[in-house]
């Protein structure tokens, strides 16, 4: 196996450890949150889970750019060409993990809406699904750079 | 449709009419009412809070017993039965109904009564159980534990803290009185406790006890006159009896089961009389006339007022609402397709009585958006088939039928974007060997092969949605006469939108679009009409500058204020286009997380394992990314669609009408 292989899987492995993260930590965050609401008023379940589930995201755009960067891996793939991928990776890997925690963060304060003013969950949405951004740019980048390694 | 008309109405009527006016309208369902304020001495108000607490606990009374029902006698029916309509019933049968109100909540009371039976029972059992226990340790004992002995002998029954046997403790009372004669036995004895009866001659009772308190002899907590066995006994046959009670109790309920369509109806007739008595807390009324005003919308208006004046005798005055001073209420009457966004609109913010009504622009970016981020025939088919299904099936009604319609809006443009990308449950066909769609121009492009091309799509449909949004806006400031501010503050935006398009072209990739499928739009961006856009783009960004600084004082200072609006929409619009490029990212994540679901399946080479894994796996694929769209497709409503026209802020029009859950009127009303 060549080093440019290696550093190729390093990157995927990047991409989908360190997003993975994010969004663990993230959807973890805000499903304790979740939780005391629920045993206050198990109603409010459907809206809680879309909450938990907004900061799940960035661990699904980790898993993109790592399938992705093994779709490019062939036996004759050059040192260099590696590394570009292993670069490649980072951008998600890095903004994955820590928008995810962040959005977790928000959308747990989100949940706070949903306990007190219910019908305003659209705003905790909103606000959650603002970290995002920074998480699809990321992703953006990863996969266009993943496209210019030739 | 859109935004319906509000106008203010106030009726005046005989007090004698006030009942037979107030149901109708509450049948109509047409009136949000206003609080008419008695001010002179001659008008009064009625006094509800003592009628409406009342009504709140019968209703609460209700619906805890129909939740007691479901607790024993879960409903029948499948989860989908819910979406089905409400029960028809005439006036006549209603009125008729609710003389039975009275008969019927003594049987939820009779249900509550029950239920707090079989509660008292439960707590009984854990208290023998309890007794039970503390019985355990005595039941070899066949004396009761209050007996203190015979004329010569005195005896001691009880625990010591700490383990013994008969020798250590024989041992332990020995070296503290050698000469005095005693017998002991241990009844139990465990870590923690020994249980012990002793006995010994009168005379020496008194230092006999000394001795024991000092090793930590205490009697049993609850002396009883009978032996342990015959209370563990008895209590054996209390927790029986207890759960032949709990168990009766139980048939009990079932049997009310039968009821259980008149408890609903119940629930639904205390909702109904609630709301009546909040509007009337409303109205004001004299001896022998009452007043009600309120807001209702221009198109109910002539039905609601013959009808009135043509059974009673009233005095209607219709008037224009106060829109600087009242919060006019808003209601907004769509057809089909628009009515479907009502629920995210307002999940944002309802509009305001001067907005244009968001829901009738909204629904075909939505859906597209919504399909691309989903992007899978195979999950637009199923979605399509779901909500058909219940469509036909219960023929929901209501907010209920928008629902499913939105389903269904949703389920083809997934559909549709996913036959254009030809995604079938990723790349499943080529797993069983068969070609949904040979011929290659008969889809677009497969988004994994070429995302850059993709991205460029989401890219210019995000320019088109954010020149609607613009176009929006015009019209709305058109609307509100300020036709000029709407065209400097649009058009020059909508000019540097399209500028830019050959430049973003240039950025990504630029021969990405020279293909087959997307070569038009790559001619179009590069060829001769580039120079037209650049102009345009120039001339845009010229007209920010000139028209944008308007507001402010001086000619310098209109020039700076323009510059930094040419500044803000550079900055600004970057990021709302770049924003677009979620439909790629979602679109993306939902075929590749299907395909490699498929890989997983057929890994194993097992045909039931490939199904069971597939099923499985698309099922949850298909549940995350439906969430995922719907977020983002709001998102990109909310954010970048609302911020460029959308006020909100509005109060939705709460009429009183006839709130019920299971049941509606089958004619309009009849007196």
């Amino acid at each position: 196996m060549s080093m440019g292989i290696v550093f190729a899987i390093l990157g995927a492995a990047c991409a989908a450890i360190f997003a993975g993260m994010g969004s663990a930590k993230g959807v973890g965050i805000v499903g304790e949150a979740g939780a005391g609401v629920i045993s206050e008023d198990p109603s409010k379940f459907g809206k809680v889970l879309i909450l938990q589930i907004l900061p799940g995201t960035q661990g699904l755009y980790g898993f993109l750019a790592a399938f992705m960067i093994m779709n490019k891996i062939t036996a004759e793939l050059s040192l260099e060409q590696g590394l570009g991928l292993f670069v490649a990776a980072l951008p998600i890997a890095f903004v994955g993990y820590f928008s995810g925690v962040a959005q977790g963060r928000v959308a747990a304060a989100g949940v706070g809406i949903v306990a007190k003013k219910p019908d305003q969950n659209g705003k905790a949405i909103t606000f959650a699904a603002m970290v995002e951004t920074y998480a699809v740019l990321a992703l953006l980048i990863s996969i266009l750079l993943i496209g210019q390694v030739q | 449709m859109a935004i319906l008309e509000m106008k203010r109405i106030e009726i005046l009527s005989m007090l004698s009419d006030s009942k037979t006016i107030m149901d109708l309208i509450q049948q109509y369902g047409v009136i949000e009412f206003s609080n008419v304020e008695a001010d002179t001495d001659k008008l009064y108000k009625l006094s509800t809070s003592t009628a409406l607490s009342q009504l709140d606990k019968f209703h609460s009374i209700a619906t805890s017993a129909l939740d007691i029902l479901n607790e024993y006698v879960p409903e029948k029916g499948s989860m989908l039965a819910s979406f089905a309509p409400r029960k028809e019933m005439s006036v006549s049968e209603f009125f008729f109904k609710a003389q039975e109100a009275d008969a019927i909540l003594s049987k939820c009371y009779g249900i509550n009564a029950l239920y707090k039976e079989i509660q008292d029972n439960r707590v009984e059992i854990v208290r023998a159980q309890t007794a039970i226990d503390s019985i355990m340790p005595w039941i070899d004992l066949d004396i009761p534990s209050s007996f203190r002995g015979t004329v010569q002998t005195s005896v001691f029954i009880g625990s010591i803290p700490k383990f013994y046997d008969r020798e250590s403790l024989f041992s332990a009372i020995a070296v503290e009185l050698p000469e005095v004669n005693f017998d002991a036995k241990i009844i139990s004895a465990d870590k923690t406790q020994t249980c012990v009866v002793t006995i010994c001659h009168k005379d020496d009772a008194k230092d006999f006890e000394q001795v024991l308190r000092g090793l930590g002899f205490v009697n049993p907590s609850d002396p009883t006159k009978h032996a342990p066995e015959y209370r563990l006994n008895r209590m054996q046959k209390k927790i029986e009896e207890c759960n032949k009670e709990i168990l009766n109790c139980e048939e009990k309920i079932k049997a009310y089961n039968e009821d259980r369509e008149q408890i609903e109806f119940l629930i639904d007739y205390f909702t109904l009389r609630t709301d009546k008595y909040k509007s009337l807390d409303k109205i004001s009324m004299s001896e022998n006339i009452f007043i009600l005003s309120g807001y209702i919308p221009q198109v109910e208006v002539d039905a609601l007022v013959n009808k009135l004046e043509e059974h009673f005798d009233v005095a209607i005055s219709v008037t224009d609402p106060d829109y600087e001073n009242d919060e006019v209420p808003v209601a907004v009457q769509n057809g089909a397709l628009a009515s479907t966004m009502e629920s995210v609109t307002n999940m944002y913010s309802p509009p305001s009585s001067s907005d244009v009504d968001p829901n009738v622009i909204m629904p075909y970016f939505y859906y597209c958006f919504f399909g691309l981020m989903l992007g899978d025939a195979g999950y637009g088919l199923l979605m399509v088939i779901l909500t058909l299904f219940i469509k036909l099936k219960y023929k929901p009604e209501g907010d209920k039928a928008k629902a499913v319609n939105y389903g269904l809006c949703c389920g083809i443009g997934t559909t549709f974007w996913g036959v254009m990308l030809n995604s079938w449950f990723g790349d499943l066909p080529t797993y069983l060997g068969i070609t949904i769609i040979a011929e290659k121009h008969l889809y677009w492009f497969e988004p994994i092969k070429y995302t850059t091309d993709f991205l460029l799509f989401a890219f210019f449909l995000g320019i088109l949605h954010l020149t609607l949004a613009h176009c929006v806006d015009l019209y709305s400031k058109a609307r509100k006469g300020h036709l000029m501010d709407g065209i400097f503050d649009n058009i020059p935006i909508i000019m540097i939108l399209f500028g830019v398009l050959p430049i973003i072209n240039s950025q990504i990739g630029g021969e990405a679009l020279n293909k087959e499928s997307t070569k038009f739009i790559y001619d179009f961006l590069t060829g001769p009409a580039t120079g037209v856009f650049n102009i345009i783009l120039i001339v845009g960004a010229v007209l920010i500058v000139l028209t944008h600084g308007r507001g402010a004082k001086g000619i310098i200072g209109k020039f700076l204020g323009g510059l930094n609006a040419l500044y803000g929409a550079a900055s600004g619009y970057l990021g709302d286009i770049l924003s677009y490029s979620r439909l790629l990212a979602l679109g993306l994540c939902t075929g590749v997380i299907a395909s490699v679901i498929n890989m997983l399946a057929a890994m194993i080479g097992n045909p039931i394992a490939f199904v069971v894994i597939c099923v499985l796996g698309h099922t949850l694929n298909l549940a995350i990314n439906v969430i995922g769209a719907y977020v983002h497709t709001n998102r990109l409503q909310y954010v970048e669609f609302f911020s460029k026209f959308y006020e909100g802020g509005g109060r939705l029009f709460a009429p009183l009408s006839v709130n019920s859950k299971t049941f509606k009127f089958k004619e309009e009303t009849k007196l």
